[in-house]
């Protein structure tokens, strides 16, 4: 059979409020109380996960812990225990191993296993998914979301829907009349401003979705028009990429106290980028895309990118990007947070060009600088602007 | 229109012009291929409006005109016609393809919108025996620019100076370059031909054939047996390659080709997948030997091959996919290597053959 016959056989795993779980499986005392894993409930992080008896209260990831306190002041806030979940994490993905060496892991919480040639050894799909769902339940006490699909898009879905506990199979014939009663949003890259713009369109549902033409969904969305267009008739092409390698490098910083003064926010965005420019360096990539991130007082967050013509990896380089974005944002209201990362990497060259010199002064004073950080220590060397930031920075 | 042919005579035209019909175009019309009448002759054209490709085919008219089909199922439906006579009539825009006791109809374009071939006035004209252009073309054209980032490398250099034709290729790590003589030409000219054209070309020339070249600032088009290519250029600069070729070396080796090839090919089995995908092959040159000792986490090879070597020992390391590509391009029994220590670009060449080389720079560590 050939590779494009071949029929895949897709599984999405996700578990079910992760973090959250785990601390009621191991201490009986919180079981059916709500949860939130974020830290202390008056310092200024926000939910990592939170139980489905707090999600009753509203509380969502991602919202500030003092808000979720305000919604249900019962709640048990406990810290992120990362070295837990990384460690029950490791245990499901020896399970996930015992039927597919295909496995792209999301996060510690959700992976894509590609099962399609191992049904010969252990039976249908549909048996598979069903049986390391059981196992996670049984060897871990914990439940997952399964979904099985021909594809990494449905089969996401397909998890998705029935949470908690849920187990969706999709088989071709389904898909259409699965998909079609669905919102836009359930789409994969659709977000609150494009969902908006297809709102605008009366397009709300993935049915509506497949009224629109490519060409016109081009003329809308640019290149995501196209993938919008495949993804409503549940046509995805992407394979599932084991080992992952690291699609972004990035760092940011949270103030002490939030910041107004652009000179000062522009110090911060050069140190983020110096740290950046180091680490990319140090893998021996380039980067062709820079995104900044500013967060505000009111916890409204902005990003913006730019995506550049070459690959950089110079501190200078990723710095200048990055401040033009920030100058271009109006900032209304004080920054909380400021971030910079880069991606879309290709391997830094060692194969020289026949028309250039080979190495710019330039680049060989950033090895020369990484080469006394990496001897000498974080501080023995600097740029003289950000010595005034001194120790500040809780970088 | 109104014509009798044989699968075969469509089918020949269909697959002569189909690739240069751009599939995703957002012109409609572009997706199409226009036949056309001309005396005894059905003309098939298709363009994405940087190559186009007419050819024509015998066939018996009865009636003239013209008409564009869409591309895809007018080759389909092509290939999977009976071997009959088949009769094409069209009323307005829709064509009918008629065979044994059946027909099938196809919506088409209008054959007013399908934008001209056209030829260009020019006089400047080369002619050049179709084997000798097709094997420059093999030659070169693997050392072009893949990415489109900037575009004069995904296109090969033409240049014409009296009577002399060369193709150059580069991708700024490597370039291929290649020479031949046209006896008596005096007319000049330089400009980049798309990839894609050229890969058309070398697709569509038979080797008996005779190539003649016609030549205008801005386009080129290339006549042999029943075909015409007409190309754009690629605008822009091409570098001046003939200053970053060495004249001189520090270390001159003769391998045989085929076991120096071999050794890569094995050699690059442990150094493709190592995780930086740099595919590096390293040579320890010294004693009259190449050496190669080479590892990965997945094992290790070492092996040696007897050379005839004049000059210094040297340790140089490449990318062995570029070493792979001209080793496959290069006919004779043994090729010359040509290098000035770890970090010139080291010079590949056939043995006795002065009008073609390869240029690759060394990988740095």
């Amino acid at each position: 059979m050939n590779q494009s016959e071949r029929k895949l056989q897709i599984i999405h795993v996700d578990m079910d409020a992760f973090y959250a779980a785990i601390e009621q499986r191991d201490n009986p005392d919180l079981s059916g109380k709500p949860v939130v894993v974020g830290g202390r409930p008056n310092s200024r992080g926000v939910v990592s996960t939170c139980s489905y008896e707090a999600r009753k209260f509203g509380i969502r990831s991602a919202m500030p812990l003092t808000e979720a306190r305000r919604r249900c002041p019962q709640a048990v806030f406990l810290p992120v225990n990362m070295p837990k979940y990384t460690q029950v994490s490791s245990q499901i993905h020896l399970i996930f191993k015992d039927y597919t060496p295909l496995i792209e892991s999301i996060s510690l919480d959700e992976a894509f296993l590609d099962v399609s040639d191992s049904t010969r050894l252990f039976g249908s799909a549909q048996k598979i998914a069903l049986e390391i769902k059981e196992r996670i339940k049984r060897d871990l006490d914990l439940t997952a979301s399964v979904g099985l699909a021909p594809n990494k898009f449905l089969a996401k879905i397909a998890s998705d829907i029935q949470k908690p506990n849920g187990l969706v199979m999709l088989t071709e014939e389904r898909i259409q009349d699965f998909l079609d009663p669905l919102p836009v949003e359930r789409i994969w890259g659709v977000g609150a401003r494009t969902a908006e713009k297809l709102h605008n369109l009366h397009v709300r549902t993935i049915q509506e979705l497949k009224r629109l033409d490519e060409p016109s969904l081009r003329s809308h969305f640019g290149i995501a028009g196209t993938r919008l267009f495949f993804l409503a008739r549940g046509i995805d092409n992407r394979p599932v990429e084991t080992d992952r390698e690291a699609k972004s490098i990035g760092r940011e910083t949270t103030f002490r106290e939030d910041l107004s003064d652009y000179e000062v926010l522009q110090a911060f965005l050069l140190n983020l980028s110096a740290d950046v420019g180091r680490r990319l360096r140090k893998e021996s990539l380039k980067a062709k895309t820079v995104t900044i991130k500013v967060r505000f007082a009111d916890f409204h967050t902005l990003s913006r990118s730019k995506t550049l013509d070459t690959y950089i990896n110079l501190d200078q380089d990723i710095y200048l990007e990055a401040k033009h974005l920030l100058l271009e944002l109006h900032l209304s209201q004080p920054v909380r947070l400021i971030g910079v990362s880069v991606h879309n990497f290709v391997p830094e060259e060692f194969q020289n060009s026949l028309f250039e010199p080979a190495e710019s002064e330039k680049e060989k004073l950033a090895k020369t600088i990484d080469a006394i950080k990496e001897r000498y220590g974080e501080k023995s060397i600097t740029l003289a602007r950000l010595l005034n930031l001194g120790h500040e920075d809780n970088l | 229109m109104k014509i009798l042919c044989k699968k075969e005579n469509l089918l020949a035209g269909v697959n002569t012009v189909q690739r240069a019909v751009s599939p995703k175009n957002t012109l409609p019309i572009l997706q199409g291929i226009k036949l056309k009448t001309d005396g005894e002759n059905l003309w098939f054209e298709a363009t994405d409006l940087e190559i186009g490709i007419r050819c024509k085919v015998p066939v018996n008219i009865q009636e003239g005109g013209q008409l564009v089909l869409p591309a895809r199922l007018f080759s389909e439906i092509t290939r999977k016609l009976p071997d009959s006579d088949l009769q094409i009539e069209s009323i307005d825009h829709n064509v009918k393809l008629i065979y044994e006791n059946s027909n099938f109809a196809i919506n088409g374009f209008d054959p007013e919108e399908f934008p001209e071939i056209t030829e260009i006035s020019s006089t400047d004209i080369i002619e050049i025996p179709a084997a000798v252009f097709k094997n420059m073309i093999r030659q070169t054209i693997f050392a072009c620019a893949v990415e489109e980032t900037r575009p004069v490398f995904t296109g090969i250099l033409l240049q014409i100076e009296k009577e002399d034709i060369y193709l150059v290729s580069t991708d700024t790590h490597r370039l291929a370059y290649s020479k031949a003589v046209i006896r008596g030409n005096d007319k000049e000219f330089k400009g980049i031909i798309p990839s894609k054209t050229m890969q058309e070309i070398y697709r569509l020339l038979d080797d008996n054939e005779i190539l003649t070249i016609k030549f205008s600032p801005s386009k080129v088009i290339f006549h042999f047996g029943t075909v015409q290519i007409l190309t754009r250029l690629i605008e822009g600069q091409f570098p001046s390659y003939k200053q970053v070729i060495p004249q001189s070396c520090t270390t001159k080796l003769f391998i045989h080709t085929r076991r120096f090839m071999d050794t890569v090919e094995r050699a690059s089995l442990l150094s493709k997948d190592n995780y930086l995908k740099t595919n590096t092959v390293r040579f320890q040159i010294e004693d009259a030997l190449i050496q190669i000792n080479q590892f990965s986490e997945m094992g290790k090879i070492s092996e040696q091959i007897e050379i005839e070597q004049d000059g210094e020992d040297v340790a140089i390391s490449f990318n062995a996919k570029y070493i792979l590509d001209l080793l496959k391009v290069i006919d004779t029994e043994h090729i010359i290597m040509e290098t000035s220590g770890s970090f010139s670009p080291c010079i590949f060449r056939p043995e006795n053959d002065q009008n073609y080389l390869c240029l690759v720079l060394p990988l740095r560590n």
